[in-house]
């Protein structure tokens, strides 16, 4: 009996065994052709920042930007960059709100709801964004079918909490994204009553915590930054994405916002371990849309690894 | 035996190893950037999954009015500029003929306008445009401390140049600035006497101490009057139209800066 049971056990190991290698086999055959169309993935990150309820063009008399930008212009833009590319990542780096009549008038809703049908996968809160106050965002969050990142706005003890996220993972094409979001320190920018009990925490602590998160336990292939801290300042310590890139080892992308500065193309800088790190940001009033372009292969490595010579700075015309 | 199953089980474990191991990542090989201005030549008229025209159609008949017609342009600039100097004298005007309220001077701030008004036509969703924010007139009352940090405060900023945050926009106050020094200091037409309080009027963002404006946060806040410094704009513009009167304006000098 026993030596059946053992019998019984062994072949069953056996089975499991046969089966498995059987399993793997089968599979890499079945994936033979998939994975030869999956061996590179390309991921277009396309994003935004400070457009300021600039939904319509910019007036004709305009003096700098006559008939130019608009969200509704960005949408058709996007529109088209959809139907050539496969993978694209949408997102914003905060203060939507401010800026035109439809904010006066809608609070926000015309904001939400046009970024809503444009798809976008993540935004993070800019100071203006707090214009209504804390109420006033919430009662426009039903607007918006993307999620809110904010890594370093505590909200537990405000009526936004758990309406935002300290973190989010995205599954793209393949590719898992870790997304975290940094705001501007508020007090001084934006009056107490309207931010209330949020607590402000530090933007490089915070961020090195959940990007560590993101690329070392959930094993994420790209970390992405969405930040309002602004871009660069005169003052040497003020928190900013450049900054920030000297700061971080496993941030991969910083897209940013507040400083409404324009780039012809992503910044590259080195990061504390010396990787290269991604920093770009698109102006303001929906006048730019910022793109990076990122081309991924299958390797047996988490290390991402932004090699200077394969870097291509290429611009594209502009459409 | 009892090794064979043993050995399956690494077995096992080594293919379960394998598989995870086997778990696809990826490695960025290279990347493009390129950021696209959104243009003239960008069409609207495709984007059809949105209907903006119910919220458009509510806004554009009161945004489309013409409430003024200016002569010149005009922009915010440092140390002064036709535009902040044009609103602080407006917003002093209504403080004090219009709203009957005591104020020695005004303050704003250059970043807190968001457009520049054009030549020409001025509809009142310009007037939106320029100032967005929902910021009311405030009065407060400064010692002679509080002035002192206030006029040290413009005086820094009139160094700034080449941004739209540099320069303070005043109303009822001259300031000359010979170097590091503050040469001479006039709150309408009596010099500064430190000795004395005043009343300035400006902003609830500001007297908050928004845009660094430190010296406001102890100051005695005296009123708010709840009228929207917009609105404020948008009178005053609707007021010179009745009286058949264009916007014109030009530098007084009311800052003065010399090496």
């Amino acid at each position: 009996m026993e030596e059946l049971k053992y019998q019984n056990r062994r072949s069953f190991f056996k089975k499991m065994f046969y089966g498995s290698v059987a399993t793997l086999f089968l599979n890499s055959f079945s994936f033979l052709p998939k994975k030869k169309k999956q061996s590179t993935i390309k991921l277009t990150i396309l994003h935004t920042n400070d457009m300021h309820s600039h939904i319509d063009p910019f007036d004709s008399n305009d003096k700098n930007y006559p008939n130019q930008g608009g969200m509704i212009k960005i949408a058709e833009l996007i529109k088209t960059i959809r139907k050539q590319e496969e993978n694209v990542l949408l997102l914003d780096a905060g203060d939507i709100f401010q800026g035109t009549p439809y904010f006066n008038y809608f609070k926000g809703e015309v904001e939400f709801k046009l970024m809503s049908i444009m798809q976008y996968d993540a935004s993070t809160m800019g100071n203006h964004d707090f214009d209504n106050g804390l109420k006033g965002f919430k009662n426009m969050l039903p607007h918006a079918n993307f999620p809110f990142i904010c890594s370093n706005y505590n909200f537990d003890n405000t009526i936004l909490k758990n309406k935002t996220h300290k973190f989010k993972i995205i599954q793209k094409g393949g590719l898992k994204i870790g997304l975290l979001g940094l705001g501007i320190k508020l007090e001084g920018l934006v009056p107490k009553e309207l931010y209330g009990a949020t607590e402000y925490l530090d933007p490089y602590s915070t961020a090195n915590h959940y990007a560590d998160l993101l690329k070392n336990k959930h094993k994420c292939d790209l970390v992405i930054c969405l930040s309002h801290l602004g871009y660069n300042y005169n003052e040497k310590n003020k928190p900013s994405d450049i900054n920030l890139s000297k700061k971080t080892s496993n941030i991969d992308v910083i897209i940013g916002g507040h400083t409404h500065t324009f780039l012809n193309e992503a910044t590259i800088k080195k990061n504390a371990i010396d990787k290269k790190i991604v920093i770009n940001q698109a102006g303001w009033g929906a006048l730019n849309l910022g793109r990076i372009d990122f081309y991924f292969s299958k390797k047996k490595s988490q290390q991402i690894d932004l090699d200077a010579h394969t870097f291509c700075t290429k611009n594209y015309a502009k459409i | 035996m009892k090794f064979s199953i043993y050995k399956h089980i690494l077995l096992i474990g080594f293919v379960v190893l394998i598989t995870l191991s086997c778990k696809p990542s990826y490695k960025v090989t290279h990347i493009n950037s390129s950021n696209t201005a959104i243009e003239n030549n960008l069409s609207t008229d495709n984007f059809s999954e949105f209907d903006l025209s119910q919220y458009k159609n509510k806004i554009d008949k009161q945004m489309n009015e013409v409430i003024s017609n200016s002569k010149i342009e005009m922009d915010v600039n440092s140390p002064e500029g036709l535009l902040g100097n044009f609103i602080c004298d407006l917003t002093l005007f209504t403080t004090r003929q219009l709203l009957k309220k005591d104020a020695d001077f005004c303050i704003l701030n250059n970043g807190g306008f968001r457009t520049s008004l054009p030549k020409g036509d001025i509809t009142v969703g310009k007037i939106f445009e320029l100032m967005p924010f929902d910021n009311q007139l405030v009065i407060l009352e400064l010692d002679s401390n509080q002035m002192i940090e206030l006029i040290n405060y413009i005086k820094q900023k009139s160094f700034l140049s080449n941004s739209r945050k540099a320069g303070v926009p005043i109303s009822g106050m001259r300031i000359s600035i010979i170097g590091a020094d503050i040469y001479r200091v006039f709150i309408g037409t009596k010099e500064f006497d430190n000795s004395k309080k005043y009343k300035v009027v400006t902003t609830n963002y500001l007297a908050n101490g928004g845009d660094q404006m430190n010296f406001f946060k102890n100051a005695n806040h005296i009123e708010n009057t709840n009228v929207l410094l917009r609105d404020a704009i948008i009178d005053y513009l609707k007021l010179l139209q009745k009286q058949k009167i264009s916007l014109d304006a030009e530098l007084d000098g009311r800052i003065e800066v010399s090496e």
